[in-house]
């Protein structure tokens, strides 16, 4: 009897070790904080998805041998939306339902961005934008979705700057019929006036020659005095040279860095030559202690240096990562309230999320310069800074 | 004036180019009556093959689009004698819609395919008049673009010839009239229609390999390609190479006319709506016939 006494005391005391050690194992393995990357990995912008996957990879590490967030590994699901809309959906929803993603981030197109958006504004994800410039992809009936990084507002406020500056009074835009072209063209057109006017020509974003949309332009009483491309499709690479076929003789301006490719200087030869286009960039000056972290890690693993998207993709990262450690929470509801008062260094200065009326504006955290460049010469890389504009 | 003579330029050159496009098509459609609905991407294989002919081996670019040309002709043989085979040689019972699916999932996967080889980018080779040439005094255009529009008219003139005066051609018409027909008189129906195939492939990929220097190669071209064919044969009529012909300039000119003289922000939906006109009116289209006769 006290020999079964003894061996039911024992086996109790050792039950409850057992069950002690794996609270403690418990409490020190959280749940992860997933973060689902959906971006365009096998479409024409692929190169730009699989960099945007590399860089969060490389942030995961970098963030787990920190020891994690708020005792959590921080972790990635990474999916590739094919340029598809209701792929992006799917896609989505089976990330949430099936690996607990609480946030999304990534480089899409402001049109499967949108799409995406609207299909899962009921579950509060919060969905942090770096690459997306489309206006209508914030903004209160969308109130998880934030932004780090220039918009279509923003950039034909500040072109619209730049143009009438420049004393161009006659401005034709060819919009790519998509959300980001569209949402462009119409932002341009609405701060014309009688002195700055602006017409739009839009075209399927399938198109493949703008011909025939170029002829009435080029048989304009005075031809304009700028053209303005903007778009993602092939017509844009080829869109130089169709516009010189057409006769018109306008200075040729790129909303983004497509003259930086070479397929666009294979497209359009001696066409090419002159093309201003804008970007953003961050200057040394501006970078902070962690955004210098950023430029080195980031350049010891990819042998380049970060450009303008890889910075804001860093902060979107790093928001999620503030955003957990304020709430100790991933439920997405909660983190996504917290991202609206969040306030933290990013790579080059204050981040937060202001909630703003202007298009576009709506809960997004600007950031950089933007630069007008130009092509002085047929094939180069990079065009020369012709203005910094305020 | 000028204006009217810039856009009448441009749509006939646009045009002879979506003819050898719709031409292609439309040879299949006659002489099988079926859709082959991987002819865009036999125009891909065309604009490819051109690249990496010109880029890989250094052959000067005519070669390339030549060498081009024979790889289209080849893929398209394929296309019949292996895909399409059981069409031939068991009896489906429903050939349209086998002929359908085969060509449909061989598109997409082509497609896939490209993507996985070759990358999503877009390349382009010079071609073989580099500059914008004036005509007429008034009015502007791309050589590359003259230069394919001649391309274009000298292989559908050189088809014509075929159908026309050749033994294969003869053979065509046989098959146009009733392929039961053709078989009972000892025709090698299989044979002939392997040859349609690579006539058309041919037609395809000498599209791609002429337009590369306008329009880029990359691997969503052939969808447009598809697109723009198919409403060339509903215009110009199912299976009529004249049809073809004509199908093509009226694609061309209703969307450079409709570009100018209605408003530019609809280009495309033009030629849809002188399709919608044509089924509306003329269902058999401009040169097709009730009874489906067709080269």
């Amino acid at each position: 009897m006290k020999k079964a006494a003894v061996f039911s005391t024992g086996t109790a005391m050792m039950l409850v070790s057992a069950l002690m050690a794996a609270q403690g194992a418990m409490a020190q393995e959280k749940e992860p904080v997933v973060v689902g990357v959906i971006s365009n990995l096998s479409g024409p912008e692929s190169k730009l998805g699989t960099e945007a996957v590399g860089l969060a990879e490389l942030y995961v590490e970098h963030i787990n041998a920190k020891g994690g967030v708020d005792g959590r590994k921080f972790e990635l699901v990474v999916g590739d939306n094919e340029n598809n809309p209701d792929k992006f959906i799917s896609l989505g929803k089976r990330f949430m339902q099936q690996r607990n993603v609480m946030g999304f981030t990534g480089t899409a197109g402001s049109g499967e961005m949108l799409a995406f958006e609207k299909a899962v504004k009921n579950t509060s994800v919060p969905i942090c934008l770096s690459y997306t410039m489309g206006n209508k992809n914030v903004g209160p009936d969308l109130p998880s979705v934030f932004r780090i990084g220039p918009y279509n507002g923003q950039v034909a406020k500040l072109m619209a700057n730049y143009l009438q500056k420049k004393e161009w009074k006659n401005v034709v835009v060819l919009a790519e019929r998509s959300a980001f072209g569209t949402d462009f063209a119409d932002a341009l057109q609405a701060l014309g006036n009688d002195d700055f006017k602006v017409d739009v020509v839009s075209y399927d974003p399938q198109a493949v020659d703008l011909s025939p949309m170029l002829v009435p332009v080029a048989r304009q009483e005075v031809q304009p005095d700028a053209v303005v491309v903007v778009g993602y499709g092939p017509a844009i690479y080829t869109s130089a040279a169709r516009i010189r076929e057409a006769g018109i003789k306008s200075q040729i301006i790129g909303t983004w860095e497509f003259p930086e490719m070479p397929e666009f200087w294979s497209a359009a030869g001696d066409a090419g030559v002159g093309i201003m286009y804008s970007t953003f960039g961050i200057s040394e000056a501006t970078l902070t202690a962690g955004g210098k972290e950023f430029r080195k890690l980031f350049t010891d693993k990819f042998g380049r240096e970060p450009v303008f998207y890889d910075y804001n993709e860093w902060d979107c990262l790093t928001a999620f990562t503030k955003a957990v450690e304020k709430t100790g929470s991933i439920d997405r509801e909660t983190v996504s309230k917290a991202f609206g008062d969040l306030t933290f260094e990013g790579t080059s200065g204050e981040i937060s999320f202001k909630q703003d009326p202007a298009p576009g504006a709506w809960n997004s955290s600007k950031a950089g310069t933007m630069f007008m460049l130009q092509m002085g010469k047929s094939g180069l890389p990079k065009g020369e800074i012709v203005e910094e504009i305020r | 004036m000028e204006t009217l003579l810039q856009a009448l330029s441009l749509g006939i050159a646009i045009g002879g180019t979506y003819a050898l496009m719709g031409v292609g098509l439309n040879l299949i459609f006659g002489v099988m009556r079926i859709a082959n609905f991987a002819h865009g991407a036999l125009y891909m294989i065309g604009g490819y093959a051109a690249f990496y002919a010109f880029t890989g081996t250094g052959l000067p670019i005519a070669v390339a689009m030549l060498l081009a040309i024979a790889v289209g002709g080849a893929s398209g043989y394929l296309v019949n004698a292996v895909f399409l085979r059981q069409l031939y040689k068991t009896r489906v019972e429903r050939p349209i819609d086998f002929a359908f699916i085969v060509t449909f999932a061989l598109s997409m996967f082509l497609g896939s395919a490209a993507i996985a080889t070759v990358g999503s980018g877009y390349k382009r080779v010079p071609g073989l008049w580099n500059e914008n040439v004036h005509l007429f005094s008034s009015v502007q255009m791309s050589g590359n673009r003259i230069v394919a529009f001649v391309g274009a008219l000298a292989l559908i003139g050189l088809l014509l010839w075929v159908v026309k005066r050749t033994d294969i051609g003869r053979g065509w018409r046989a098959l146009t009239q009733s392929l039961t027909g053709a078989e009972v008189v000892g025709l090698d129906v299989f044979r002939l229609a392997n040859l349609a195939f690579a006539t058309s492939g041919m037609l395809a990929a000498a599209a791609g390999s002429l337009l590369v220097p306008i329009y880029l190669a990359y691997p969503g071209m052939g969808s447009w390609v598809l697109s723009k064919s198919l409403i060339i044969v509903v215009i110009g009529g199912l299976g009529s190479i004249g049809g073809g012909l004509v199908g093509g300039f009226a694609l061309a000119l209703a969307e450079v006319f409709g570009a100018v003289y209605i408003d530019p922000n609809f280009t495309e939906v033009y030629g849809f709506a002188a399709m919608l006109l044509i089924l509306l009116r003329r269902p058999q289209g401009l040169f097709g016939s009730r009874m489906d006769r067709a080269v």
